[in-house]
Formats: structure tokens, C-alpha cells, sequence
């Protein structure tokens, strides 16, 4: 009906096959301002222990107490990347806890607008956590578009400055395995995240701990520490919790014959 | 600065955006082409950003006369050898395929440099399995099974008896538990973005911008 | 074996496959530890990388698409021809050469430069960042939601009505001739779809059922990390045998017969 009305008065037509995308969506945002609203409204949500992220202030101190930096890397993806947004958010938490610590901390940049966005979030940090004179710009710079030649000068940094801690979150291609490899090498603590599923398994065998996926794009909301933003985890779940009942009602629907599943979820996907 | 003004740019853009998504309009659709054309623009201007912060790095090195200092003019010397070859030698067209130079540089320095970091691949992948195959829990145990069956299974250098049906079991493998397990992660992979993409569009996420917060 | 002739370094090409070569090994070298050699080939590969994307972005994007339709755009102004200037014909209607259109993402770059130039009026270039961000999370929601969400679901069903004849038909999907085994398949990924995704669930306890789910799902993680660990192993490889046979050929000239 309404987009009918559209139609009508305004010449606008809806894209064929965008009804279940469009129907899901409206789900989602709902679901995300209701559980927002109840945070706002002081809901506490428990979130289960993340055995990655509750490793971050320990990884942290582990660099403190050695006397070494942090290096922590955004991926291979430029800014407009969603992981790449979301390893920025988790970078201002880390760089918060570095602040407090006096860690040093080093971020070699893949893309510009991501170095001059790091650099914003880390000054930012330092800012709130009263440290802004400890604050290096020159520690967060820029390397090279090219991937390997990146690969390659990180690698250089991991064995000539030794980091204590080492994060890895964001995308990342087949780069993955060298730079984790490369830092275990040294022998520092390494923190993996990425929603990359071919480079997972590389992740999973080189590094201390590493966040599967979905758990990347939870991370930020679980380090905040911020009900408002730890909401939206609610909302993830609500999504799935539908997700996974319809996956299988439906396969038992569909075992027995009907298609109505199936033509819900639309043909043009 | 106040980032309500930046909020209000994240949340106009991306509901434009989401709507092209599911609307034919014409002006809306126009919209979105030309965001795709501003895009790249974006790109272009950062990487001068890009190359300025490279600079100072390696100017500061030089000046500081820093451990290593030498290899920042290895650095210049090869990003002007570029520059001359690609930028000011070219007539015009695609850089790489027009003036001689640049493709030499291209084919002799950039392409076996890559080509050969790709290369050192094998040799991590070795040890990465020599420190993680071994089976010290179940779930360690699983990962290197299947590991060494779609192995054996792509490359069947055992045969007779139960060897001859290992090309079926990778298969098996690749095509079930694997896909299963991608299929759960991508699920949840997507909903991650979504909730991530909406947080920064109604402004609940706003670290990516910096700056002091309202 | 057969020795040909090795490269020679007084021609052009030849001195390239003795540069490729030199650069090659240096990069090699890295498996042994850090050394002068390493630094050379890594400090060289960021210095010709960077020259050559500068390169690439002003051909290649800059001049086509924002300077040469600047230039036609000012062009068109000189001659008093303001709706061809912007990028709009006789009727009014959009072109598809903005032309002085491209001011506004001209605006938006130099925003970005303003955190090199002048960190007085640097915050303007959150209003890049924003709109940058803000498109990329807009393009994102419902390609993620269709691809990843939507396309994975329907998947996960669409085995079952294959075989299903009559739910083959209705759905316009070739039947298949459904067997035990494939059967079991179906439920096994089934299952191993469901569990892998209550792995996921952040909000709820790991007790009970749902611990039991974790655990399943888990395992099925580990065979399908494991899987394509393996898969990857040859095209690793084959990569090596690449650069080999490029300095044992190309570079030394050594065949094997």
C-alpha cells in the first residue's frame, strides 16, 4: 500500500525483489531502537565472556609492564569497508587503555583516510584520558596502497621494534598468515579479528586469540562498557534468534513440501 | 567542533544511500551515481595525505639522521623513479602500459617484489602447521584431521583401499561441515555490519569521528 | 638438466631479470631473519608502490573525472551557459557529465587536506569523513542484508525443496533425485548451520541446550577452519614454484629435462 501511494504521488517505483530485504531491515531497526530504549531507560544487558576482547587489557599490560609498544593494524581495506569502521572503534578503546598505561602505541595505515581517521580517534583518546602531551602523531602513519608492499613494511616494523602486542583487526587478504606468523615470530601477544572467512583458519593457528566474524563488529560494543551501545548486541541476537527459528521451521516445512519458506525469502536475492 | 553537523552528513547520506537501494526514483538513482564518481575522488585527494604523512616520517628520519636512515632515501629514490616515469612522462592514458620506463620499473621492481612476498606464503604455512598441528584438545584435533584429509584429498599421492575415496571425502568435507560453518559465519557477519552501519547512521556510534562529542 | 644461457645484464630485459632477481632473493632473505638486504627490497617496494598509486589516481581518476570536467564545466560558464556549466541539458534534465558538479567533491577533498595544511580548520574535514562514512554504511546495510543474510538463509533451505519433487516444480528449481545419503547431508548441514550460529549469540548464557549447540558448533568450526587451511596449501605452493622457476629459468637459465 505504501508503495503504492509512492508511486502515485511522487513517480517513485520500488526495485523488484527488494521486499524481504526491505521487510527484515524495518525488523532489524526496530528491534535496535527497542533495546536502545531500554538501555536508555537503565536496562543492563550481561553479554557472555568474549574470550578475545576480555585478553585486550591483559595484552595491554603485558606491554606496559615490558616496557615495549602496541602495534595494531586496521586491515587491507580502505575506510568505507564496515570491519574497517569497526576495528576503528575498537581501536579508541585500545587507545584509551594505552593512554591510562603510557603504552606507546603505532598504527602503519593501509589507506589515508583511515590514517587521518586513527589519528583523530587516538588524539581523541589520549585527549579524554587527560594524556594528550603523550599523544605521537608520527606513530600512527602512513605505509603504501600496495598490499604486499604494506605486508612488507609492516613485517619490518614487527621485527625491528619487537611490539609486546599485536592487534590484527579488520579485513585482510592472503597477507593474513605473514603477518601473523611473522608477529608470533617475535614472540608477542597477538589479537585477531575479521569477518575475511577465507582467512580465518590463518588466524586461528598463528595467533593467541581471535574473534570469529560477528564478533569483530561486537567488540566495540563490548569494550565501550556503554549500555546504549551494548544494546545493539541485543539487537544482533534478537536477529538471529529469528533467523535461526525460521532456518528451521522452514527446513522442516520445505522437507515436507511447502515452498511458502522459500517464496518469503524472495526470489531475486 | 561539535560533531552534530558531521552526524546530521552520516545520517542524510546514508538514508539516501539505503533508499537507492530499494527505490527507482530518478533523481535519487542520479544521486547515487554520482556519489559512486565523488567516491573515488575522495580516494585520489587522501592519498596525497597519504604520501605527505610518508614524507614526514622519512624526512624526519634523514634530519634526525635515526637508526636506518638511509633506507628513506631508498624510499625516495624509488617513489620518484615512479613519479618521473608514470606521472610527468605520461602522455595522457593508463600509467603502466604508456611510457617504457614506468612499465620497465613496473615489471622489474614492483611485480617480482610482490609476486615474491605472495611466494613466502609457503613457507609460513609450514610452520604455522608444524606449531599448530598438534592435537592437544579436541577441537585442535578436528581442525588438523580435516586439514590433512582435504590435503590428501586435493593431491592423492596415497593409494588403494580407503586412499582411493579420499578425493570424495574432501569433497564431502568442503561441501558440508565447511559450508555449514561459512554459511552460520557470513549470517552472523552480516548482521554484525548491519548493526555496525546503523549505529553510525543514527548516531550512536560516533568514535570515527574524533573530536569532542555532544 | 640442460644449462642455457644465463640472462644476460647488457640488454634491457636482461638487466630487468637481474634486478627481478637481486629483489627476489633480498625478499628471500627475510626467512633467515632481518638483514640490510631485506630493508633495501622493503623500503624500495614502499617508495615505487606509493609513486605508482599517485600516478595512478591523477590519470587515471583526478584528471578524467574532476579536472577535464571542471575545465568543461568553466568552459561552458565563460559562454554564459549556466544549466550546461552544471551538468544539465536544454530541458533541465541531469547529463551525465556533472561538470561543475564536481565542486562539491572538490570541496570535500581540499576538507581533507585541511588536516596537513592547517590544523586550525582541520575539523572541516569531519564533514568529509562523515559523508564518506556515512555513504559506505548506507550502500552497506542492504547489500550485507540480501548477500550475506538473506542469500545464506534461502540457501540453507533451497537442499531440501530440491529434493522434493513437487517443491522443486513450485519453487522453479531442477529436482534432484534425493538418496539417503544426500539426505542426511541436508540434516547434517542443517544442524551444522544452526549450531555454528548459536555460537554466536552474545546475549545468552551458555548453559544447558544452548551449551551443547556451542560445543557443536565449535567442532563444526574447527573441521571447516581446518578444511580451508588445507585447501590453501597447494595454491601456496604453487606460488613458490613460481618465483623458483623464474630464478632458476628466467634468471639462471637452468632447464630440467
Amino acid at each position: 500500500m505504501i508503495f503504492n501511494f509512492l508511486n502515485l504521488m511522487f513517480q517513485i517505483q520500488v526495485k523488484e525483489g527488494t521486499g524481504p530485504v526491505f521487510f527484515v531491515l524495518v525488523l532489524f531497526v526496530a528491534a535496535l531502537f527497542f533495546f536502545l530504549d531500554k538501555a536508555r531507560k537503565g536496562a543492563t544487558f550481561k553479554i557472555r565472556k568474549i574470550a578475545g576482547l576480555d585478553a585486550v587489557n591483559e595484552a595491554i599490560g603485558r606491554a606496559t609492564e615490558m616496557g615495549k609498544s602496541i602495534l595494531y593494524t586496521t586491515g587491507l581495506e580502505t575506510a568505507s569497508h564496515i570491519a574497517t569502521i569497526a576495528s576503528l572503534t575498537i581501536l579508541s578503546r585500545v587507545a584509551k587503555r594505552a593512554a591510562r598505561y603510557g603504552t606507546r602505541l603505532q598504527v602503519p595505515s593501509f589507506d589515508p583516510i583511515v590514517m587521518s581517521l586513527s589519528q583523530e580517534i587516538v588524539r581523541e583518546s589520549y585527549l579524554e584520558e587527560g594524556m594528550v602531551d603523550s599523544f605521537k602523531g608520527d606513530d600512527i602513519f602512513y605505509l603504501t596502497q600496495e598490499q604486499f608492499a604494506y605486508t612488507a613494511a609492516v613485517e619490518g616494523v614487527l621485527v625491528r621494534e619487537k611490539p609486546a602486542t599485536v592487534f590484527l583487526m579488520g579485513y585482510f587478504y592472503a597477507e593474513s598468515l605473514l603477518l601473523a606468523e611473522t608477529g608470533n615470530s617475535i614472540g608477542a601477544i597477538q589479537i585477531a579479528g575479521t569477518d575475511a572467512v577465507t582467512q580465518l583458519p590463518f588466524f586461528i593457528v598463528s595467533c593467541d586469540y581471535t574473534l570469529i566474524g560477528e564478533e569483530l563488529y561486537a567488540a566495540s560494543a563490548y569494550l565501550s562498557e556503554d549500555s546504549n551501545i551494548i544494546s545493539s548486541l541485543k539487537a544482533q541476537d534478537f536477529g538471529k534468534a529469528l533467523l535461526w527459528i525460521f532456518l528451521l521451521l522452514g527446513s522442516i516445512a520445505t522437507f515436507a513440501g511447502s515452498t511458502k519458506f522459500l517464496s518469503l525469502l524472495g526470489a531475486s536475492i | 567542533m561539535n560533531n552534530r553537523g558531521p552526524l546530521l552528513i552520516a545520517f542524510v547520506c546514508g538514508m539516501l544511500m539505503m533508499a537507492e537501494s530499494f527505490l527507482d526514483y530518478s533523481w535519487l538513482n542520479s544521486f547515487a551515481e554520482w556519489v559512486q564518481k565523488y567516491y573515488i575522488i575522495i580516494a585520489a585527494f587522501a592519498i596525497v595525505l597519504g604520501v605527505a604523512s610518508l614524507f614526514k616520517l622519512h624526512l624526519a628520519k634523514l634530519k634526525r639522521k635515526e637508526d636506518g636512515w638511509r633506507y628513506s632515501l631508498v624510499v625516495f629514490f624509488g617513489f620518484f623513479a615512479m613519479i618521473i616515469t608514470g606521472f610527468f612522462m605520461n602522455d595522457g592514458g593508463l600509467v603502466g602500459t604508456k611510457h617504457p620506463w614506468n612499465a620497465w620499473l613496473y615489471n622489474n621492481v614492483q611485480l617480482p617484489l610482490g609476486a615474491t612476498m605472495f611466494s613466502l606464503l609457503a613457507f609460513f604455512i609450514a610452520s604455522a602447521a608444524y606449531r599448530a598441528f598438534r592435537a592437544r584438545s579436541l577441537e585442535a584435533t578436528l581442525l588438523l584431521v580435516a586439514a590433512c584429509l582435504v590435503m590428501l584429498g586435493q593431491v592423492p599421492i596415497l593409494t588403494g583401499g580407503i586412499f582411493d575415496n579420499l578425493p570424495e571425502i574432501k569433497q564431502w568435507i568442503l561441501d558440508i561441515p565447511n559450508m555449514a560453518s561459512k554459511r552460520a559465519i557470513m549470517i552472523g557477519v552480516g548482521l554484525g555490519m548491519m548493526s555496525t552501519a546503523l549505529k553510525i547512521i543514527f548516531g550512536i556510534e560516533k568514535t570515527y569521528l574524533g573530536g569532542s562529542e555532544e | 638438466m640442460i644449462l642455457n644461457l644465463i640472462a644476460p645484464f647488457n640488454t634491457t630485459e636482461g638487466l630487468g631479470i637481474w634486478i627481478a632477481a637481486f629483489l627476489t632473493l633480498c625478499i628471500f632473505s627475510f626467512l633467515y631473519k632481518d638483514n640490510p638486504f631485506y630493508k633495501f627490497a622493503e623500503h624500495l617496494f614502499v617508495g615505487v608502490s606509493s609513486g605508482y598509486y599517485i600516478s595512478i589516481y591523477y590519470w587515471n581518476t583526478l584528471k578524467p573525472n574532476m579536472i577535464d570536467e571542471l575545465t568543461k564545466g568553466f568552459t561552458a560558464l565563460g559562454k554564459g551557459d549556466m544549466q550546461k556549466a552544471f551538468g544539465l541539458d536544454e530541458s533541465g534534465a541531469v547529463m551525465a557529465e556533472p561538470h561543475l558538479r564536481m565542486l562539491v567533491p572538490l570541496m570535500l577533498g581540499i576538507f581533507i587536506l585541511l588536516i596537513f595544511i592547517s590544523r586550525k580548520n582541520a575539523w572541516l574535514s569531519r564533514i568529509s569523513f562523515a559523508w564518506y562514512i556515512g555513504v559506505a554504511s548506507g550502500i552497506a546495510i542492504p547489500t550485507a542484508m540480501s548477500t550475506r543474510v538473506l542469500l545464506q538463509a534461502q540457501g540453507s533451505i533451497r537442499d531440501f525443496c530440491s529434493y522434493n519433487a513437487d517443491c522443486a516444480v513450485s519453487a522453479g528449481l531442477e529436482p534432484q533425485v534425493a538418496t539417503t545419503a544426500l539426505w542426511i547431508n541436508a540434516f547434517l548441514l542443517l544442524i551444522g548451520t544452526l549450531s555454528a550460529l548459536a555460537y554466536f549469540f552474545f546475549s545468552l548464557p551458555s548453559k544447558g541446550a544452548l551449551k551443547v549447540m556451542n560445543k557443536v558448533g565449535i567442532y563444526f568450526l574447527m573441521i571447516s577452519f581446518g578444511a580451508s587451511f588445507g585447501y590453501t596449501v597447494m595454491a601456496r605452493i604453487s606460488l613458490l614454484i613460481g618465483r623458483l622457476q623464474f630464478l632458476f629459468y628466467d634468471w639462471l637459465g637452468i632447464t630440467i629435462s
